[in-house]
């Protein structure tokens, strides 16, 4: 059996990798004859008949006109090749070679037997090679060495990319790939490299990375000639095509079992570190391919994928698979994509650390600045996939909360994979991996006790507040959740227990239910309230629409589901609320995935208490990122893991939606959703919703002790506004109605007015974990009154500046909602962060995993950066003149960026980028400024100097202390900024998306913390102190990323929950503003994140479709890009200016880049238009200057302007209206990145087809960008390189008529010149 | 495919096949086109083939003309000879047919001059 398994994998790996891609495969024109071929038929006497086995385009048939040349081919379409120039062609197999024994004077085997995936194999070949070699006569036989001068191998079988020019379509079958990648033992790495290629873009990147820079390395050195030509922009394109190829293999291997999507954040990140290597891969001289082309292959530009064997990583997944009991297919998936992906971040490590050691020319410290952000991100996501293994525990297991062990299990696997990498990475690998692993394992703990704790609390307090608040419609509400809760929670249940698949009809299926039940419900509301009714009428039409839409619009149904229930929920605040606390003690006992729901949003909202629940979730969350870089992947990857997903959407509002419809945790989802929805389609409501928001929060601080309590009634008032607004919402939604957005919207309008109380419900059972923080906070309130007023006036103008917007005005009362739900959870994380120092990570983590969902690409250094923003903020807010100091921190910035890009010689073409960085930097300004010193030191320097001067001293020192770290990271990623930019690689685009994703939240954030350091002046004392306790533990997890990549990930990750937890602590401080601000800010950022997400992961995609070719799909996609970045406001702005100065790069180097530029840009333009004019409705109803400027800033592409319109709104920040412009550029990136993963929801089913929901629009995601959007498709093709020596033993051991005449090392191959002798056997 | 080739190719690969040699022709397109006549290279040719094999293919697809059924003495100097040898050889070639495996019956598909030898995982 085994025997069979394994010749049927390596004719599957062959005909995949081999022979499929050769019938694709396009000659290079430049492909000479070898000479030393050439050499050898010219010898030949006069009348030899000769094979050319494995001919090609028969380059070798011309050679000598004096002998029969044979061309043998397997190839039909290298085979008609040969045949067009009259040469005498054959198809034949070399296993099989058609001919007489001892028929031919010569042979020639040129670059064959190496792509034969056996020994068995390639012994058999050699021996039918000998057998029509007549005795006496010659046999040439060419084989990749592993032992190149231009590249080195970490194994001997690899996966080769090579870029077609134009075919969309790849006709390799994985299928056959698939029994193999089931096969743990499989010799070839390939196969589950392949398998986990769906989310291992990064991998492929890594692979080629390493390949690229070893060959770098060496080929410089010894052969800088041949180094010549290496197209870095091409070899960047192949890596995205070869992930999508992977991604094929996947899903064909997989069959629609996304659940892998939590490992996506791994490849992302190891793709991310890849970018950091990237320089090497331009380095990478494709020399040694090409002469092994010499010999039938040209044109290997891309680095080859090494498929590393199994039977290291293979302990790693059985941890895994313990796991996930449920769907070990699945688990085993992911658990060879995460081997793949320790492969890849060790080889990663290896080519970073060689990188940094050979110190080439470009940036060396930039090279180990932008290795620091890679550990950090890996570690990232690692924690995020070790919670997200604990959240399908959760969700598979009810006792998944009381088994912190199998986290720890999980986390200790995860180590194990770190152990792979660590092989190449030693020191830090084994830091990194210990403290990962600590955190993993004390945060996950944490997390469940806290949500544990949470959901009981929340129950409580849900039904507290439903019952107070309407008993009318706790009947219907209670029918309602109890019916579709539970067949929703069946469903789902069912589905992820089926698979990913299964969840995913299951899911639509849930939805429709959802949508019957939803309408039923309206009505139902509609016979309780007046108020309710014209929503839910609004809401019936939407659903019914939505109802009718597709499978793509499946999952705008799924939202429209959660609209709808959102409806149903707030007809029935009561019943709606109780519906909730239904299903969250429903979810908690019955289905794992509900009580995971449940507590992901508590986790959200408290990444410290809730961190336990909410790692889960997180990581999830971060899985869908990570696994969909793109926001729609991680809707669809929610539907399996839909509680979690659910969670993550509680944080990323558009993932929620998608994870709410399918799950009774919908409500809550839900609400969060309808918040964003209503945000995307008004973002001037949104921020009037805030303002309300934070006025309820203020009321529930002031009023009641009980956040719950505070919450009900703050929410109340929230509802009736949105009833209110309901009218003009029914406008607006009929307005919007034409895009199932703005249904979704409206109906998330109505929803808000009806879920108020469901929300209120929800917030109250976020509250109730939160109170105990609360607590705290009240604690800290008490100090900080005025930080409460201050945001609750602001709040106020806003509010009353959207009234001033016509019908907006309501609508945005509606929306105001929902961004209190929102800013609930994110108080609750908050308030987790703040209160345990060892939360603080997983309070990172769930932070992270939260923007992670929505930053499917970058989340962990979105949220990094979020949090950092968010420490920053709380910085300035416990200043005084916090605002005032953002301001000048963003001045500085802008300085600084300016400076950065000036002093980056990199030129021109990397001054975009550097001006993002130089941006993102500003952003990071506090902590950046320093590191932006080392960079462009002044300026930075000045900016930190200026908002140390405006900070209090306190402030000051704490402020300098992060600045401190936060430069040091800074100064990192702007070194691997520019080093990316230099190499105009994918990892620099995706570097500077996260980056861009990080600036605008951390602007977001900046403007947030600017208001509430206004409102939290009193309180900066206490903030102070906090703050310094966080630099500490930033500081100490600073000097740890420094120590190693693993670790510098780590600390980002801990530096970035630190900023939480500063910012816990002063939203503890501020109490319900503060921690609603923090959750908008999380909510947008978590939205900001999901754009940037897509917007890297389309970057990189057009960064790859350029590299590649042009095509008019890239350039759609990056239309779509510029759009949400547009939308994104200065956030988006930076995206995209970074994805243009990327452009520009992509530009200089390649004029298809430049016409890709140049699409994109109209497409950008058109997003801009249609973003400007969300953003002049926004700031319409903000009327804030600030959010205006932040709008036409964000039209701008100009890098300078996104760092103005950021300390513009930083000086804005002061007033209300900043923090409405905030909000509402937030809610534009919201509304944007709803509007990407509607579209790649739309995109993706298409491209998934049948899986999972989720899965399936993070797939289509991944894969649209590479398949759809890119021209050109990477093949990869396999090599089983040859160790010195080995060919030779394999003749004289297996061949015994043929004798050795020579061996020869040529060409990066081995070249041996056999001759058939006469065998005596006595 | 030139007669020539034909001459080296067998399916004895295909499993259970011993010899395979000489595959029949079914040809449906036979093609002449000219070569440059090296007699060097076709005295050389001569003893590497099976001339029976040769003259059993030309006489099936109708191009014998005065090939003799046996090699001459002196093929070497007889260029008459080495012509007709040639013209069997180089210049006679099947576009499209199918060459059959004398014992299992297999048979392989010639299209646009290129014969598919190749088998099966399961023949081999």
């Amino acid at each position: 059996m085994a025997s069979n398994d394994k010749i049927s994998r390596s004719v599957a790996l062959e005909q995949t990798y081999v022979h499929d891609v050769y019938e694709q495969y396009y000659d290079n024109p430049r492909s000479k004859p070898w000479p030393k071929i050439k050499e050898f038929l010219s010898g030949l006497e006069p009348g030899s008949i000769v094979c050319d086995v494995g001919c090609g385009n028969g380059k070798y048939l011309k050679v000598n006109s004096s002998i029969y040349n044979l061309g043998g081919e397997k190839s039909i379409r290298l085979s008609e090749l040969a045949r067009q120039t009259e040469n005498e062609i054959i198809k034949l197999d070399n296993l099989a070679l058609p001919f007489r024994d001892n028929s031919l004077d010569a042979v020639l085997s040129i670059s064959v037997v190496h792509h034969l995936a056996t020994t068995e194999r390639r012994v058999c070949a050699l021996r039918e090679l000998a057998r029509v070699l007549r005795v006496g006569g010659r046999l040439v036989i060419t084989v990749w060495a592993m032992e190149q001068a231009h590249r080195k191998f970490e194994s001997q079988d690899i996966l080769v990319p090579w870029r077609k020019p134009i075919h969309i379509s790849t006709s390799c079958d994985l299928t056959s790939t698939t029994n193999s990648e089931d096969d743990g033992q499989h010799p070839y790495h390939a196969y589950t490299q392949t398998s986990d290629s769906d989310s291992n873009k990064s991998f492929r990147n890594t692979f080629r990375k390493k390949g690229r820079g070893n060959h770098h390395r060496k080929g410089r050195s010894i052969d800088p000639g041949r180094c010549s030509s290496p197209g870095s922009s091409s070899l960047s394109s192949p890596n995205e095509t070869c992930y999508s190829f992977v991604r094929r293999a996947i899903q064909k291997l997989a069959g629609g079992s996304r659940r892998v999507v939590g490992n996506r954040p791994w490849f992302l990140e190891s793709w991310i570190a890849c970018t950091h290597k990237q320089p090497i891969q331009k380095r990478y001289d494709p020399d040694g391919c090409e002469y092994c082309e010499c010999c039938g292959y040209d044109n290997v530009e891309d680095q080859p994928i090494e498929l590393l064997r199994l039977d290291d990583e293979e302990p790693k997944e059985l941890p895994r698979r313990q796991t996930f009991p449920a769907s070990q297919l699945i688990a085993d998936i992911d658990a060879l994509k995460s081997k793949s992906m320790s492969n890849i971040n060790a080889i990663q490590a290896n080519n970073n650390n060689n990188n940094l050691f050979q110190s080439c020319d470009q940036n060396v410290t930039s090279h180990t600045v932008k290795k620091s952000p890679e550990v950090t991100k890996i570690t990232l996501t690692k924690p995020k996939l070790v919670k997200q293994k604990k959240s399908v525990c959760d969700e598979d297991a009810d006792e998944a909360l009381d088994q912190p062990t199998d986290m720890k299990e999980a986390i200790t696997k995860i180590p194990v994979i770190r152990d792979s990498l660590i092989r190449y990475e030693r020191g830090g690998v084994l830091k990194q991996r210990s403290l990962n692993e600590e955190m993993l394992s004390t945060d996950r703990l944490r997390e469940k006790e806290r949500l544990k704790q949470n959901i009981q609390k929340q129950t409580s307090l849900n039904e507290e507040l439903i019952y107070k608040r309407t008993h009318t419609f706790e009947s219907l509400k209670d029918s309602i959740f109890s019916v579709a809760s539970s067949k929703k929670l069946q469903m789902i249940k069912i589905g992820l227990t089926n698979k990913i698949r299964n969840s995913t009809t299951n899911m639509e299926k849930v939805t429709s239910s959802s949508l019957k039940n939803g309408f039923v419900r309206i009505f139902q509301n509609w016979k309780g309230a007046e108020l309710l009714s014209p929503t839910a009428c609004d809401e019936l039409i939407e659903n019914g629409r939505k109802c009718q839409k597709t499978q793509v619009e499946e999952k705008e149904q799924n939202d429209s589901n959660t609209t709808e229930r959102r409806h149903s929920k707030e007809d029935g605040s009561d019943s709606s609320k109780d519906s909730s606390l239904q299903s969250d003690t429903s979810v908690d006992s019955e289905d794992s995935f509900a009580s995971v729901i449940f507590v992901p949003k508590s986790d959200p909202m408290s990444p410290i208490g809730g961190t336990l629940s909410a790692g889960p979730a997180s990581p999830l969350l971060k899985g869908g990122c990570q696994s969909a870089p793109q926001s729609p992947r991680i809707k669809q990857s929610s539907c399996p893991t839909s509680p979690r997903v659910k969670q993550m959407s509680i944080g990323v509002h558009p993932l929620t939606k998608q994870f709410s419809s399918p799950k009774p945790s919908t409500e809550l989802l839900t609400t969060t959703t309808a918040v964003f929805f209503p945000t995307d389609d008004k973002e001037c409501d949104l921020k009037p919703n805030l303002l309300p928001v934070q006025h309820v929060q203020k009321q529930t601080k002031e009023s009641t002790k009980t956040l719950a309590q505070k919450y009900a009634v703050p929410q109340i008032p929230k509802f009736k506004r949105t009833s209110l607004n309901t009218p003009n919402l029914k406008d607006n939604s009929n307005c919007i109605s034409t895009s199932i957005k703005p249904k979704t919207n409206i109906i998330v309008s109505d929803g808000n007015s009806n879920y108020t109380d469901k929300q209120s419900g929800f917030v109250t059972l976020q509250d109730e974990s939160r109170n105990e923080k609360l607590r705290k906070i009240r604690e800290i309130l008490c100090q900080k009154p005025g930080f409460g007023m201050k945001s609750t006036r602001n709040n106020c103008p806003i509010v009353r500046k959207i009234s001033d917007s016509d019908g907006k005005e309501e609508t945005i009362a509606k929306r105001i909602p929902k961004l209190l739900k929102l800013e609930i959870f994110n108080p609750e994380e908050d308030d987790d962060s703040d209160s345990s120092c060892v939360s603080s990570p997983d309070s990172v983590d769930s932070v992270v995993s939260i923007k992670s969902s929505s930053k499917h690409t970058s989340p962990p250094y979105s949220s990094v950066k979020g949090r950092f923003y968010f420490p920053e903020n709380n910085n300035v807010n416990e200043g005084m003149s916090l605002l005032e100091a953002a301001a000048n921190v963003a001045n500085s910035l802008d300085e600084a960026v300016d400076k950065v890009i000036k002093s980056n010689s990199k030129c021109k073409r990397k001054l975009p980028t550097g001006d993002v960085f130089s941006i993102l930097q500003r952003r990071f300004s506090p902590d950046t400024m320093p590191l932006l010193d080392d960079d462009g030191e002044n300026g930075d320097t000045d900016g930190s100097r200026r908002s140390s001067n405006t900070w209090n001293e306190e402030c000051h020192k704490h402020l300098t202390a992060f600045a401190d770290k936060l430069s040091e990271k800074l100064m990192r990623e702007i070194d691997d900024y520019q080093l990316t930019m230099d190499n105009i690689d994918d990892p620099y685009i995706h570097r500077l998306s996260e980056e861009l994703h990080d600036l605008s939240k951390l602007s977001a954030e900046i403007k947030k913390q600017n208001e509430y350091l206004t409102r939290l002046s009193q309180s900066t004392t206490t903030y102070a102190q906090k703050i310094k306790s966080k630099t500490c533990t930033r500081c100490r997890k600073y000097p740890e990323c420094r120590c190693k990549l693993f670790s510098s990930r780590n600390k980002h990750g801990k530096v970035k929950s630190e900023p939480n937890n500063t910012t816990s602590s002063q939203n503890t401080s501020q109490e319900n503003l503060t921690t609603q601000n923090t959750i908008i800010s999380s909510a947008l950022t978590s939205y900001s994140k999901n754009s940037t997400a897509n917007s890297v992961h389309r970057s990189e995609n057009v960064i790859s479709v350029n590299t590649v070719k042009l095509t008019t799909n890239v350039l759609a996609n990056h239309g779509r890009r510029a759009d949400c970045f547009v939308n994104g406001s200065a956030e988006g702005d930076q995206s995209e200016r970074k994805r243009d100065g990327m452009m520009l790069e992509e530009e200089v180097e390649l004029i298809e880049s430049g016409r890709d530029l140049g699409d994109r840009r109209p497409l950008i333009a058109k997003g801009n238009s249609t973003d400007s004019c969300d953003s002049s409705e926004k700031v319409s109803g903000s009327s804030s200057n600030s959010v205006i400027s932040s709008g036409a800033t964000s039209i701008n592409f100009g890098g300078p302007s996104i760092a103005s319109s950021v300390g513009d709104l930083s000086v804005d920040s002061k007033d209300s209206v900043s923090d409405a412009g905030s909000t509402a550029s937030l809610i534009s990136f919201e509304t944007k990145t709803k509007n990407r993963l509607e579209v790649m929801d739309s995109l993706t089913p298409g491209h998934l087809k049948k899986r999972d929901p989720s899965g399936l629009s993070d797939i289509s995601q991944d894969s649209l960008p590479s398949d759809e959007i890119g021209g050109e498709i990477t093949y990869h093709r396999y090599y089983h390189v040859f160790r010195e020596g080995e060919l030779d033993q394999l003749i004289d051991k297996y061949v015994d008529n043929l004798h050795i005449v020579s061996s020869t090392y040529e060409h990066a191959s081995w070249c041996i010149v056999a001759e058939k002798v006469q065998v005596w056997t006595i | 495919m030139k007669l020539l080739t034909h001459n080296m190719l067998t399916s004895k690969c295909i499993r259970g096949v011993n010899v395979g040699y000489p595959l029949s022709i079914n040809a449906s397109d036979v093609r002449v086109a000219d070569v440059d006549f090296n007699p060097d290279f076709i005295s050389r040719m001569i003893p590497k083939i099976d001339w029976p094999v040769l003259y059993n293919a030309v006489e099936r697809l109708g191009h014998v003309e005065d090939l003799p059924k046996e090699t001459p003495v002196n093929y070497e100097s007889n260029e008459d000879f080495l012509k007709k040898a040639h013209h069997a050889l180089l210049e006679v070639e099947i576009i499209h047919g199918e060459l059959v495996c004398p014992e299992s019956g297999r048979k392989f598909p010639i299209n646009n001059g290129i014969p598919n030898m190749l088998l099966n995982e399961d023949e081999i």
